[in-house]
């Protein structure tokens, strides 16, 4: 048997922001095996919860992931509302629903700005990080923050967005969908994306169920698991959209995926906006005296797949347990199927299609195991090859 | 002049060390680097290894498995090298500094040079924190 | 699979597993938890995953009055139901049998409670180090409390 090699991507390396240690075992250019060591981003959230009052319980979840900033609350709200049997009105229902799937749009914008890092196109990312703002605009513009909105509570929401906002919000949102489907046409078209993406990473049916993966990952596999579907909460029974899916299993479908979401949610924000200026304004939460002791499962359509909170209440005023399973815990075991077998060059952009988020994984952060490994490349150098694999097409083509 | 001010008075190169952090202010300050921020612009640019930079930015909350890290890290920075504490992990440990896995406030595992306080800071907080840094 | 009709289905359950469950309790919105002996864990598990094809989505392990609680979350994906089996476990000899050789999404948390709670997955294909590393010593189990009665017998 040749000799393998091992290659450790991280844990500190400038393009993917989170540590994490991920060792890709090569033969030649395939990868025979991956093992991944984390524990770079564990902060104890679930322990400090168990010491925090419910409604500061928010504040920490909000924080768990950046860019989940509101599929945590949510899904921690739908829990605690479940055990204290809270009805929630109309209006922050509507509410919610917006700024969840502002949420998506930004996360997946986000995803294919890094994404197209990966494969050398730049230009992907600057433009893909230029039209985020926009929707961190309109963020700012609803809730006051441009990231961790702070804008969920037990029985509603913190703030209101007055219906003199509405038609702003909306000039808004109008003008970011021609951008989307530049984006769209800009990755659909191209023969060099389609020569990258498709085929490579291939996840089929039978693995997602056997790892339990979730959101775009699973959906892109053809199968249409969405909790806002199956399980419905906040308003998205009461708008009109559907559960997009595809049936590449690859890398391109779950870029296709996203991106065709991305216009799905533009266009429930455009109902909500309409039905809640036929509400009440300012009915945006109902008081909540206490919370009885009893189990909450609380589940929520994250950008990346369900997020599920597990609460145990005591009757008392905090968590007696708060159990957070966030949709990348699932989502990146999956790689010790997709990425072996396949050549190096492909294996960054493998590990990107899953939109990994390991602040969520851990909850509670990679290693120099630089002198373990016998011939070293970092993570700077793989990008470096995936990029090269783009030019070399493109030269081609 | 002295040696400090002559390193820095020109492009600065950026290492950015992300702790346990929520993944917010790393996403800020690659914010910075796209279209409508661009530190670019000013000669910063964000590098691959500590061995090329003149700032050592450290975001999130340091846990104990970190710590080594970051100060194997520091050692390897080529000195003198400026520090930020970015954010209110970076700064004090913010909302994780009651986890039962918390390694201390960035400042006590090396020094700091300047803070940026925020959760996360915006990225004209940033912009104005690096400018007051090469004030200094 | 055929529809399953949820009026009707903690009977159902009772009849299939009669012995094995000590509890039910029915939760509003579609939620289920069953209280079941821990020998009989993979026997129903593999009723939830391969005859009514329920997605495992996760396990959560916690302190209980005697011992441990480990809950297993399972939904399905049609109908927006969760059943959730409870397990109580043993303070004295914390051990139950794992489930990742049946489904591998149950391997990181089986690790992870294994960490957690310092509870034994008995044939867990790779019970290593998650996320602890050297944030904890290996014989340290944050979330674990002592519970009352163990409390007293420390103290004779
Ligand atoms: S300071 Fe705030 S935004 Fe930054 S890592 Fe900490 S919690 Fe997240």
């Amino acid at each position: 048997m040749s000799k393998k090699t091992v290659i450790p991507i991280g844990p500190y390396h400038p393009l993917q922001e989170e540590p994490e240690l991920f060792k890709l075992y090569c033969e030649g250019e395939i990868v025979r095996d991956i093992e991944w060591e984390t524990g770079y981003n564990h902060r104890g959230i679930e322990k400090i919860n168990e010491s925090k009052t419910f409604d500061q319980v928010f504040f920490v979840v909000e924080r768990i992931c950046g860019i989940c900033s509101t599929s945590h609350p949510f899904a921690y709200a739908n829990a605690m509302e479940e055990v204290g049997r809270v009805e929630v009105p109309d209006r922050a229902k509507f509410i919610r629903t917006i700024i969840g799937e502002l949420e998506r749009i930004h996360s997946h914008l986000l995803w294919l700005g890094l994404a197209g890092h990966f494969l050398g196109y730049n230009t992907v990312f600057m433009w893909a990080w230029k039209y985020r703002e926009m929707i961190l605009d309109i963020f700012e513009k609803t809730t006051g923050n441009r990231n961790n909105y702070a804008m969920f509570r037990i029985g509603g929401v913190r703030r209101d967005i007055p219906n003199i906002h509405i038609s702003d919000v909306k000039k808004m949102l109008d003008a970011i969908k021609p951008k989307l489907n530049l984006l769209l046409g800009a990755v659909m078209d191209d023969p060099v994306i389609h020569a990258r993406t498709k085929k490579v990473g291939i996840l089929t049916k039978e693995d997602i169920i056997d790892y339990g993966a979730v959101g775009p990952t699973a959906r892109a596999s053809g199968i249409a698991i969405d909790v806002r579907h199956d399980d419905p909460y906040a308003a998205y029974p009461l708008v009109d959209w559907k559960v997009i899916t595809s049936d590449g299993c690859d890398v391109y479908a779950k870029t296709e995926v996203r991106l065709l979401e991305m216009l799905e949610s533009v266009s429930i924000i455009d109902q909500c906006l309409d039905k809640m200026s036929h509400t009440k304004e300012g009915s945006i939460y109902n008081p909540v005296k206490e919370i009885p002791a009893g189990f909450g499962f609380g589940r929520a359509e994250a950008p990346r797949g369900e997020v599920f909170h597990f609460v145990k209440t005591d009757g008392s005023n905090s968590p007696a347990r708060h159990k957070v399973r966030a949709p990348s815990y699932v989502n990146i075991a999956t790689f010790k199927k997709s990425c072996i077998g396949q050549t190096i060059s492909d294996a960054t952009i493998i590990l990107a299609a899953v939109d990994p988020c390991y602040c969520c994984t851990e909850r509670m952060a990679f290693a120099y195991d630089y002198y373990s490994g016998k011939q070293i490349m970092n993570g700077l150098d793989l990008i470096r090859i995936s990029q090269q694999k783009t030019k070399e097409l493109k030269m081609k083509m | 002049m002295s040696l400090g001010s002559y390193c820095f008075r020109k492009s600065l190169w950026v290492f950015h060390f992300g702790g346990a952090s929520c993944n917010n202010c790393d996403i800020e300050i690659l914010d910075c680097l796209t279209s409508r921020y661009d530190i670019e612009r000013f000669g910063m640019q964000l590098v691959g290894t500590i061995r090329h930079a003149d700032v050592l930015l450290v975001s999130g909350s340091i846990n104990r498995k970190c710590r080594a890290r970051l100060l194997k890290v520091y050692n390897q920075a080529p000195k003198p090298i400026l520090v930020v504490a970015f954010g209110a992990c970076g700064c004090t440990g913010g909302i994780f500094a009651e986890g039962n896995v918390f390694g201390g406030p960035v400042d006590t595992i090396i020094p700091v040079d300047a803070y940026i306080p925020g959760c996360p800071p915006k990225p004209e907080a940033i912009l104005a924190g690096i400018v007051k840094l090469l004030n200094k | 699979m055929a529809a399953v009709n949820y009026e009707i289905f903690p009977d159902i359950l009772k009849l299939n597993f009669d012995s094995d469950i000590l509890g039910l309790m029915v939760l509003q919105r579609k939620r289920l938890v069953v209280q079941i002996r821990k020998e009989a864990l993979l026997e129903i598990a593999n009723y939830f995953l391969d005859e009514l094809k329920y997605r495992f989505v996760i396990a959560s392990g916690m302190n209980a009055d005697h011992g441990y609680d480990i809950i297993y979350h399972f939904s399905d994906d049609s109908t927006g139901y969760m059943v959730n089996l409870m397990v109580n476990i043993d303070e004295k000899k914390p051990e139950i049998e794992s489930m990742a050789n049946m489904i591998s999404a149950a391997n990181w948390i089986e690790r992870e409670i294994h960490e957690i709670l310092g509870v034994n997955f008995i044939n867990h294909p790779n019970l290593t180090n998650l996320i602890s590393g050297e944030n904890w010593e290996e014989t340290e189990h944050p979330y674990a409390r002592p519970s009352r009665d163990n409390k007293k017998s420390q103290r004779t």
